[in-house]
């Protein structure tokens, strides 16, 4: 993730992909929450608060990221 | 949120913080001027980074309104991109605190709720990885023992000894997990030609518990306190004898918070 590389959608599009792939083959249906310990996580950009476009390479620190999903801002 | 209180001993670490939801970027702005969020809220609204991420939760049906959002989990990663460390419970409601991947995962001992008690043979020191609470939360408890100069106590696998034991009331509401010993000594008797495992000088034990929500916790929550209450019970010997069992309560008290029922302007809800 050091790199970035110009085609953002595309890599997203990618990714989604290959993840819905890695679901398929797990057959159980119920979601792995995720990569494991160990394992890079998938390429991705998203629109902040702010928004501005981020991507892992401009989000996280010298030493890494606290990254967490949560359900909603909302509700 | 809870995050945000933490976010700077994260960032002292050269560690950055973000949270990503199905909101959108305006429903996200409003949320972190209310909440006063400094760190990065990610907008996903039609999911894609979650499915790419594999935490959808799919427990919830397609045509429901809440369709969409992702398992409560939190991922540590270094900088190259590669998982360090994963935190995920079952339940929606329930959350590791991001004060307990400080304390469990990065070695912070800037915790909260701290407590003291003397003994004639130790020191032992109460805290926690949070000192504000609510329902859902799993953190860290912590009890800090200083040995007496000369002192020793048994580790847990002694044989004929009464070893340490860091007992929790169970009750309605909380959920405690097993503590973590760290690794003993090997002591060596010459005068009963026996080897036993102990702690000498200051060592740290550390478990996890998980919060109820409010009413499940009862009498354990006073006026917005939250009071847990545990034993730590050992036997100390020095190099002349051994001292009766004893047991020394402990206990933590935390600000119980309600959960944040506000929601955003009927104009940027989903």
């Amino acid at each position: 993730m050091a790199r970035r590389l110009p085609n953002h959608k595309a890599k997203l599009a990618a990714a989604v992909i290959l993840a819905a792939g890695m679901t398929g083959a797990s057959a159980s249906g119920a979601s792995t929450a995720g990569p494991e310990v160990g394992s890079r996580i998938p390429t991705f950009e998203a629109v902040d608060q702010a928004g501005q476009t981020r991507t892992f390479a401009d989000l996280t620190g010298e030493n890494g990221l606290l990254l967490l999903f949560f359900r909603s801002a909302d509700w | 949120m809870q995050l945000e209180r933490k976010r700077k001993e994260f960032e002292a670490r050269g560690i950055k913080v973000a949270a990503i939801s199905y909101d959108t970027p305006d429903a996200l702005g409003h949320f972190a001027g209310r909440m006063n969020i400094g760190f990065a809220l990610l907008s996903d609204p039609e999911s894609e980074i979650i499915r790419a991420f594999d935490v959808l939760n799919e427990d919830v049906p397609e045509d429901h309104q809440f369709y969409g959002i992702p398992h409560p989990v939190e991922f540590l990663i270094d900088r190259n991109g590669t998982v360090k460390e994963k935190f995920h419970e079952e339940s929606y409601r329930d959350r590791f605190t991001a004060g307990r991947v400080l304390v469990r995962q990065l070695g912070s001992e800037a915790g909260a709720a701290r407590n003291s008690a003397r003994t004639a043979h130790l020191k032992v020191t109460s805290w926690a990885s949070d000192g504000v609470v609510r329902g859902g939360n799993r953190l860290a408890l912590v009890l800090d023992v200083d040995l007496n100069d000369q002192m020793h106590v048994y580790a847990p696998s002694v044989d004929r000894y009464i070893p340490i034991d860091w007992q929790m009331d169970e009750g309605a509401g909380l959920t405690h997990y097993d503590p973590e010993y760290p690794a003993s000594r090997i002591l060596h008797l010459p005068a009963i030609e026996e080897e036993v495992p102990v702690y000498e000088g200051s060592f740290r034990l550390v478990r996890d518990v998980m919060i109820g929500q409010g009413r499940e916790l009862g009498d354990l929550v006073q006026d917005g306190v939250l009071t847990i209450q545990g034993r730590l019970r050992y036997q100390a010997c020095d190099d002349r004898m051994c001292y009766l069992p004893t047991t020394v309560p402990v206990e933590w008290t935390f600000e119980f918070e309600q959960h944040d029922r506000a929601r955003v302007p009927e104009s940027l809800r989903r």
